[in-house]
């Protein structure tokens, strides 16, 4: 019996262990209060490494991030947490960091990780949009229904990095992105051929936001999206 | 020390046969479409899955070796002695129904791998069934495992082909021991498909039936446990180098689904006429290789099942309806496939649909069986084992109907 309970819990914990392993994002998201960061006032976690002044800064930036998302899409529905990383790496081992920006999800939790190079009002107003895009539309219908060239090109509209926009008239057609429909297919290939997909998946939102009348149009399209209609229908319409 | 090691040895190779080979031959066509589909489209991630499947395998094949060392019998016949005539005829029928489709899937298999060297499937296929004949039914239990054997041999093609593709070593070492779950539905629906087809119905009546037809008992049973891990550790191996070659010369060019295997193999061809050639000759092999072990197994089931005379060693003059019901399968089996227009792909997804829905019966089944005092005596299962089986089971259960309600789904979409 006490061979069979030890299997038991030796197994238990294998599996939790792998399972961590194997979903980085997931895990970042569920314990990166729990991962030796320091909550500022405004609840926005910080690497411990940072300086008064960087620490002012964030607080800042994330600010103006969230002005940005407002003033694009009319106001701002999701609450994620947001961490900002140090150098030096003064976080828990587990936690899944970037160089620059990432965004992960687990259900309607929503937590943006920006990295030491991501401080910059572009790339934050990026990923909260993504945090943005998953509470309108909903954990669910984003995860199934969202293609992440959508959602990459959404959050690219308040990314305005010189190497992902297209010189007006220089690229053809840009719909080809929109096959790269999920995160294995955007995000493969060497740096050169990513910046291409983030490029035009910008180039290609845009030009459907014009077409629908502007992002004054995107939080109805979005609700839609929330009701169950497929997204191809709301794209199209 | 060194005597028992050599009797050790021995032992072995007078064993090997029925665990290595149901093993290998899971590689068939559709496997390889599995594997090759998984490394093509999502590179190198999906290769730790490998491990989970290897020991789940191992668990499952272990139990019907161990039931065949012990009772001497084949897993139909002990169903058809412990849960009656009805269950079993039920049983039957599915498991014919599948393996027949599973039998066209492989002589089509061999058609489109021969047609990449421009020979027509009108050639191919009739010379497959006449070449598949001729092997089991003139031959005896000893020589059809040599050729079987052999055959298995020829799976080194794959790691051929997978070296010469040159791929990312660092990355597929890497995520051969590295967990990643991406949640997005392909993937998902990858990993579902991957772990269905590594085991399927067919093969533990198979290696249940070859084990009492070799005659290995209790008495070789360590030396034959050994053989059936080995066989799925090698199953494993070849499978890793498909999802190697295909992520290495597929997917780092661009990640793309693929039709068929022969896509896959074309996929190689920028990286020499041998890494193409090896693909294609390997398709072929597993491809006629599970021709002729589908058809047999199905006869040895229903044969075993209802009380007929079975085995590769008796003349057909002795067991008519062995022959005649494998004769049967691989007629119509590759007959359908020279039928222009003919559905087979609906007709591999209502095999999956079948074994999805068998798999279940059977393996409850095995774990009752093992389980029996009356038949396995002091050879049952622990209560650690037990666990092991159980949580292996309940898994492959859910995993094969969730594979079942993604193939029924794709069918009416």
């Amino acid at each position: 019996m006490k061979k069979l309970v030890l299997a038991v819990a030796v197994g238990l914990v294998a599996g939790v262990v792998a399972l961590a392993a194997a979903m980085p994002g997931m895990t970042t998201c569920l314990t990166i209060e729990h991962a030796g960061l320091e909550r500022l006032p405004d609840g926005t976690l910080v690497d411990p490494s940072l300086s008064a002044d960087e620490r002012g800064a964030v607080r800042e930036l994330r600010e103006q991030g969230a002005h940005w998302v407002r003033a694009f899409i009319g106001g701002v529905a999701a609450e994620p947490i947001v961490a900002f990383l140090g150098e030096g790496g003064g976080h828990a081992p587990w936690l899944r960091s970037h160089p620059v920006g990432s965004t992960h999800f687990v259900a309607t939790r929503a937590c943006v990780v920006i990295g030491p190079q991501g401080r910059t009002v572009g790339i934050i107003a990026h990923e909260l949009m993504h945090a943005d895009l998953h509470a309108r539309a909903g954990a669910w219908h984003r995860h199934m229904t969202v293609p992440t060239w959508f959602d990459e090109g959404l959050g690219m509209q308040l990314d305005h990095r010189p190497r992902y926009s297209l010189a007006p008239g220089a690229a053809g057609s840009t719909d080809g992105v929109r096959a790269l429909e999920s995160p294995s297919l955007f995000f493969a290939g060497n740096d050169a051929e990513l910046t291409c997909h983030y490029a035009y998946a910008k180039a290609e939102v845009g030009r459907w936001l014009v077409r629908i009348g502007g992002p004054a149009e995107l939080a109805e399209r979005l609700q839609r999206i929330r009701q169950g209609e497929p997204f191809e229908s709301v794209w199209r319409d | 020390m060194i005597r028992s090691i050599r009797h050790h040895l021995l032992v072995f190779f007078s064993v090997i046969g029925p665990g290595f080979i149901t093993a290998v031959v899971d590689n068939d066509a559709g496997g390889i479409f599995t594997y090759s589909q998984a490394g093509a489209r999502y590179g190198y991630l999906p290769l730790w899955t490998l491990m989970p499947i290897t020991l789940l395998l191992i668990v499952t094949q272990e139990m019907c070796s161990r039931m065949g060392a012990v009772t001497e019998k084949g897993l139909s016949d002990l169903i058809r002695e412990e849960f009656g005539l009805r269950t079993t005829f039920l049983m039957l029928a599915a498991l014919v129904a599948a393996n027949l489709m599973n039998v066209m899937a492989n002589f089509a298999g061999v058609a489109s791998s021969l047609e990449l060297f421009g020979v027509s499937r009108y050639l191919s296929v009739p010379v497959a069934v006449a070449a598949v004949w001729l092997l089991i039914v003139k031959g005896t239990y000893a020589s059809v495992e040599k050729v079987f054997l052999f055959a298995c041999a020829l799976y080194v093609c794959y790691i051929v082909s997978g070296v010469l593709v040159k791929p990312d070593w660092k990355e597929a070492a890497l995520y051969s021991v590295k967990p990643v779950l991406l949640f997005e539905p392909g993937y998902l629906q990858m990993l579902i498909g991957m772990v269905g087809t590594s085991v399927a119905p067919w093969m533990q009546f198979y290696l249940q039936a070859a084990i009492v037809e070799k005659g290995v008992t209790a008495k070789d049973y360590a030396e034959s446990r050994i053989e059936v891990i080995v066989g799925c550790v090698v199953m494993s191996a070849i499978a890793s180098f498909i999802i190697v070659a295909c992520a290495g010369a597929i997917w780092s060019v661009k990640p793309q689904d693929i039709a068929d295997a022969t896509d896959a193999a074309k996929g190689l061809k920028p990286f020499g006429d041998w890494a193409f050639t090896l693909f294609c000759a390997g398709l072929l092999n597993a491809s006629f290789f599970a021709a002729c072990i589908l058809p047999l197994s199905t006869a040895y089931t229903v044969c075993e099942g209802l009380g007929f005379e079975s085995g590769v060693n008796r003349s057909f003059k002795e067991a008519p309806i062995f022959y005649w019901l494998f004769t049967g399968l691989i007629i119509v089996g590759g007959g359908v496939i020279l039928i222009p227009g003919f559905p087979l792909v609906k007709m591999i997804l209502f095999s999956q649909v079948i074994n999805g829905v068998l798999l279940p019966f059977v393996l409850i089944f095995m774990i009752q069986l093992v389980n029996k005092e009356r038949v396995m005596h002091d050879w049952r299962n622990n209560a650690a084992y037990n666990l092991v089986a159980w949580t292996a089971v309940v898994l492959m259960i859910g995993l094969t109907l969730a594979l079942v309600a993604l193939t029924v789904r794709g069918v009416f979409a």
